[in-house]
């Protein structure tokens, strides 16, 4: 068996949490925010959030992976007594 | 049609068969067939599985979507696959490479070996397949229509008959060399194509204005979502479901059986996420908009409706004409190509797979390796004839959608059965296989009455479910069904079947 622990609940809602904004933005103009019709450096920044977010998730699977996979490649524990 | 697209073309189909037959001479085994014989490296399977996430979706299909509707709902497909990945990585990848040997019905029938949760696994692997598959071979048909003026039924078949002797010919192997060398070639090709766009604009600044400009929509419309065109369900579900769906890609999860240990399974995640970040940049920052300035308002590009030349799936192949003319069209419409190929060439694989090794297993009751190799052949040209069949009815949808209802269905049927499967030790085998069942069922139901089947594919008036997207209500109830059915057999069973795990 495999642990839920305290890290893999706090990362998945740390990504839904940097999601959210994007999702909620697309289903309802109650979300989208004044700022999003802005620019920086030319660039609308709503793309350029999007953008940035991509590049964020990127480290985060860097840092969920290393983490995931730091662990010794142990067997996969069965157990006892699940044979139903 | 493209006078350089031809060589390039079988230039593609002859390196990919050499690997085909270079693949075929090395597979002997069940495990050379299945995971390459585990002995794909890191960096090697890292590109292989940025490859399967950069399918015709990505290429075609999203840069389809932005040249049509802007970030909305495109930003949601971009950012998807790698909020998935976050999870995969968090939830998911190291007890599944540790639980798994070679497909998802290993992982699910680990600890109880029942036949029955195997079957599962194998009918919920090839359905999820197949709808993933026809949207890769629409959109195969559509680019060979287009470049060599062949019917589209005649190009869907030229590409389901090349990805059955892929598959067929080298197993895992054939198909994970084939998907190398593809993701190889989209990288370069995105990046060529991403600096013609800004050169050709004068600056990314200089792009955004021209597609304001370009398109009827303008900035706000453009750049701006929440303009109405999603609605709040339809774009949290869609949301939900290919995020959270990842998870359940039999194609993806099977590539960490592929690697020798956890350091290469480590090494091809962050491989993999660098490849597909890098990509999905250059093709939602640059190549969409780009798109939209150099031929929204161009006749010679568009036509009624603000339709591109070629439909829907064709913004990105007509972009690279805009850009370099005929050779830069034929190049880039080769890479599409392979990327084609070697996308379906996964999910054959799974689907093979899934029919030998799961269900032919399941209801033999006893392993026969040299039976079950010959059963993994003949699955594989039944996918590729199921595939081809489909996509004539779905000829006309857009391939980014085709893969998030394939999404759709693996968030409902796979993604509770193994998250509870990997984390719950009160898992039964009657509450994995009510809450699997269930949610197969009820989302493949829901799909089939929501308004791209019901209305546009089976052409009644209006649809009887009204999104197309049915994770975000399926998957919860399939966790519910799940866990309530293995508490109702754990207490009832008293037994020693259902004694209670130590």
């Amino acid at each position: 068996m495999a642990r839920l622990g305290l890290k893999q609940i706090l990362g998945s809602l740390l990504v839904f949490i940097l999601f959210a904004p994007i999702v909620l933005a697309t289903g309802s103009p109650a979300f989208r925010l004044a700022i999003y019709q802005s620019e920086v450096a030319g660039v609308p920044l709503f793309p350029a959030l999007v953008v940035a977010l991509l590049l964020v998730l990127m480290v985060l699977v860097w840092v969920f992976s290393s983490t995931a996979f730091s662990e010794a490649d142990a067997p996969f524990s069965d157990a006892k007594g699940d044979e139903r | 049609m493209s006078n350089v697209a031809v060589p390039i073309f079988i230039l593609v189909i002859l390196v990919t068969l050499a690997i085909t037959w270079w693949a075929s001479r090395r597979a002997r085994s069940q495990a050379d067939y299945y995971a390459a014989g585990g002995k794909i490296t890191g960096l090697q399977n890292g590109l292989a599985i940025a490859g399967d996430f950069m399918s015709a979706t990505t290429f075609l299909g999203m840069t389809g979507m932005f040249f049509q509707t802007g970030v909305d709902p495109t930003a949601i497909y971009y950012l998807c696959p790698l909020v998935g990945m976050s999870l995969m990585m968090l939830l998911v990848a190291a007890p599944l490479r540790r639980a798994g040997k070679f497909t998802l019905g290993d992982v699910m029938a680990r600890r109880s070996g029942s036949p029955s949760l195997r079957l599962f696994a194998g009918v919920s692997t090839i359905t999820i397949s197949v709808i993933y598959l026809v949207g890769q071979l629409v959109g195969a048909g559509a680019l060979i229509s287009l470049l060599f003026g062949l019917n589209y039924g005649i190009s869907v078949i030229l590409v389901g008959l090349l990805m059955t002797i892929y598959v067929a010919g080298g197993g895992m192997l054939a198909a994970t060399w084939v998907q190398i060398v593809k993701a190889v070639m989209l990288i370069v090709i995105v990046a060529v194509i991403g600096v013609m766009c800004v050169a050709k604009a004068g600056g990314i600044g200089a792009v955004y204005a021209q597609a304001a400009q370009a398109h009827p929509l303008g900035a706000a419309g453009l750049f701006v979502p929440g303009a109405g065109k999603t609605d709040m369900f339809s774009a949290v579900s869609l949301a939900f479901g290919t995020s959270v769906g990842l998870m359940g890609l039999p194609h993806l999860l099977i590539r960490f059986f592929t690697v020798p240990d956890v350091k290469a399974a480590k090494r091809s995640a962050v491989a993999a996420t660098a490849i597909i970040g890098g990509v999905f940049v250059v093709m939602f920052g640059i190549v969409g908009p780009a798109a939209v300035a150099f031929m929204r308002a161009d006749p010679a590009f568009v036509g009624k409706g603000g339709m591109v030349v070629g439909g829907p799936n064709m913004v990105a192949i007509q972009l690279a004409k805009a850009l370099g003319g005929s050779l830069m069209m034929g190049v880039t419409s080769a890479v599409a190509f392979a990327t084609i190929l070697a996308v379906v060439s996964g999910l054959v694989m799974a689907t093979a797979s899934a029919a030998s090794h799961d269900i032919y297993a399941a209801l033999k009751g006893r392993r026969d390796e040299k039976r079950e190799l010959m059963v993994f052949r003949l699955a594989a040209a039944g996918a590729g004839v199921v595939a081809i069949l489909l996509a004539f009815a779905f000829q006309q949808q857009n391939v980014a959608f085709m893969t998030a209802l394939a999404m759709g269905v693996a968030c409902s049927a796979n993604v509770p059965v193994v998250l509870l499967t990997l984390y719950w030790r009160g898992l039964t085998v009657a509450g994995a296989l009510s809450g699997g069942v269930f949610g197969l069922v009820s989302s493949v139901v829901l799909i089939v009455l929501g308004p791209a089947v019901w209305v546009k594919v089976l052409h009644h008036a209006a649809p009887i479910f009204p999104s197309d997207y049915p994770g975000l209500l399926v998957m919860p109830a399939a966790f519910v069904v799940t866990v309530a059915v293995s508490l109702a057999t754990r207490s009832n069973a008293g037994a020693a079947a259902a004694q209670p795990a130590q």
